[in-house]
């Protein structure tokens, strides 16, 4: 069996080149957003945050290449510090997500019954609410930031997570060694840790994938409309937002913040397309609905 | 037929049942400390903020206000402002046909644009073309619509003059004008989301194109184009139709950022104002909206689905 699929991967990805080549770009920038990210503090020419290291509004230049916003702060120290919460959002809030879907998912597969009757209601309920509307409900609950917000998208693609490790879970119920694991004696929360979860994995992996670039544009989103960050901390979505007003005066405000989150989320987009293809080549979008 | 609408209905209204509960405790969360104190101002006696806590229901428990908050709901009163004093349900009525109107609109572009290019994409499954095809969609999606907004609205103040108007005329007055307004805030609400719609209308469209009867149709010498739009299409639609229907929820979020951009006074924008004012009770009158409106979208599309495939009723 094994020696089949090594013989067939080969030819595949010879077949595919473009597939290889473009997740391998997307991996390339996201390590590249993580390493601003990581390194940002230690790269930029100035602090972020800091007032009047320029004169205010300048276009780029050599001394500010992504020139200085309406408070005289260096747009490119800004656009830099601003990849450290825009990658911890998505990474909290899809693991969040993970986690709450994946303990429901299971639940619900295994036990069948009543508890998947009461559980499926509860994903199909959180499902059928309108997604910002939802998180905007609930970050009027919280209060706004980092947290809050990841938190808020995290609610958001919990049923996501939960519809696919159900169905997984309902695909493999059958499988003899489950039946094997019961007969031992084996106890229910110990099947499912060391059964269901390891075997369901793989398409929690790729929705995990589907789910960052979700996530990213979401909190960008909340970022903009004032649910994200505090103001003086960089952030894409606030960034942006706060240069509405110099949209027409001086568009460079507006055009760098942009750029550098719509390559970010590119990079996702492209892993979660290349991933979606090997998990079901039906019905999946984007969305990861 | 009849299981299948009762079943869909008893569903929605569920879960704006659920929903009301949740946006009634947002709506409370609104407000931190005790309202009636901030109403009254800082100097009021204790029998003026009783009384104004009596006049608002803030001295019932809260299941209690709850309970009457619905039932005001169901009767069709929004309730009245404590802050503005004006009824929700005249603000709403003005705010919802903006909202609605670019919603529909921007739908129309993402289905006008999604799905040919969907079609097109999934007739040339697996070649060049077809990564040719999905890679500016992929690079479009990554588009949200702060930024589609922010470009279309560049565009519209330099060089777009003539097609755009800054200032909202509703569609009673002037048409045309109304639509000076419009196109280019739903082409940016439209044309990000319109990736959505193909990939799925490429998928659906791949898995029909595989069916034997796709191959029949060939050997009786049915002409391609036929066999794509007449044939595959139709049975490609179900998954499609269900999207849209999604896709109304992603719409909402696309409004609370276009209208906000485009200064349009619909609900994605009245909420958020309510919000920053913290006004509770405007806030949940207009949450219920939108809530009410996606799903019945959604029931809609439910309802539509069965005339485009017979065999969804059998299940």
């Amino acid at each position: 069996m094994s020696t089949v699929a090594h013989r067939r991967r080969p030819s595949r990805s010879v077949r595919w080149p473009v597939r290889g080549v473009v997740a391998n770009i997307a991996i390339f920038l996201i390590l590249f957003y993580v390493v601003l990210a990581v390194l940002g503090p230690y790269l930029t020419p100035f602090a972020p945050n800091q007032l009047n290291v320029g004169p205010r509004l300048s276009p780029p230049s050599a001394e500010h290449w992504f020139g200085t916003d309406a408070l005289g702060r260096d747009q490119l120290s800004r656009v830099v510090a601003a990849a450290q919460p825009a990658l911890l959002a998505a990474v909290y809030a899809v693991t969040f997500a993970l986690a709450i879907g994946t303990v429901i998912g299971i639940a619900a597969g295994f036990l069948g019954g009543l508890w998947d009757g009461a559980l499926s209601r509860l994903v199909d309920l959180l499902f059928a609410i309108p997604e910002y509307l939802l998180a905007i409900l609930v970050l009027t609950i919280m209060g706004s930031g980092l947290i809050n917000a990841s938190v808020a998208i995290g609610i958001v693609c919990i049923p996501r997570f939960a519809r696919i490790a159900r169905g997984s879970t309902l695909e493999i119920m059958g499988r003899n060694y489950i039946d094997a694991a019961r007969l031992c004696g084996r106890g229910r929360i110990w099947i499912m840790r060391r059964h269901i979860l390891p075997n369901i994995a793989s398409p929690l992996v790729i929705m995990t994938a589907i789910n960052l670039s979700t996530a990213e544009g979401a909190y960008a989103a909340l970022s903009f409309l004032g649910f994200g960050v505090r103001p003086p901390e960089a952030d894409y979505g606030s960034m942006i937002s706060s240069s509405q007003q110099y949209l027409l005066t001086d568009p460079w405000l507006v055009v760098f913040p942009s750029i550098a989150f719509v390559v970010l989320v590119l990079a996702f987009n492209l892993i979660g397309d290349v991933m979606r293809d090997r998990l079901d080549p039906r019905s999946r979008t984007s969305a990861g609905a | 037929m009849l299981l299948y609408l009762t079943r869909k209905l008893a569903g929605a209204f569920g879960v704006l049942f659920v929903l009301s509960a949740l946006i009634f405790f947002a709506g409370r969360g609104l407000v931190p400390g005790n309202l009636a104190t901030t109403l009254a101002g800082p100097k009021a006696s204790q029998e003026a903020i009783a009384a104004i806590e009596r006049e608002l229901g803030l001295d019932l428990p809260i299941y209690q206000a709850y309970l009457d908050w619905l039932a005001g709901v169901l009767r069709g009163d929004l309730g009245t402002s404590p802050l503005s004093g004006q009824a929700n349900l005249d603000v709403i009525a003005q705010q919802v046909p903006v909202s609605l109107e670019l919603s529909l609109m921007g739908l129309f572009f993402a289905v006008l644009i999604g799905i040919p290019i969907g079609v097109m994409a999934a007739n040339r499954a697996g070649s060049g073309t077809d990564w040719g095809i999905r890679l500016p969609l992929l690079i479009v999606f990554a588009f949200p619509a702060f930024v589609s907004g922010s470009a279309a609205l560049y565009l519209a103040t330099h060089y777009l003059t003539n097609l755009y108007s800054p200032s909202y005329i509703p569609i009673s007055d002037n048409l045309v004008a109304n639509l000076q307004t419009m196109l280019l805030p739903a082409l940016a609400v439209g044309i990000p989301t319109a990736p959505l719609v193909s990939q799925m209308t490429r998928s659906s469209m791949i898995e029909v194109l595989a069916q034997p009867y796709i191959a029949t149709a060939r050997t009786n010498g049915i002409s391609e184009w036929r066999i794509t739009y007449q044939y595959a299409l139709r049975a490609a639609l179900p998954p499609v139709l269900t999207l849209i229907g999604f896709i109304f929820g992603l719409l909402v979020g696309g409004l609370f950022i276009v209208e906000q951009i485009f200064s349009l006074p619909g609900l994605g924008r009245g909420i958020l104002s309510a919000i920053s004012n913290r006004d509770f009770s405007q806030v949940t009158a207009q949450a219920m909206v939108i809530a009410g409106v996606f799903i019945l979208g959604n029931l809609l599309v439910d309802l539509a689905l069965p005339f485009v495939d017979r065999r969804i009723l059998r299940k």
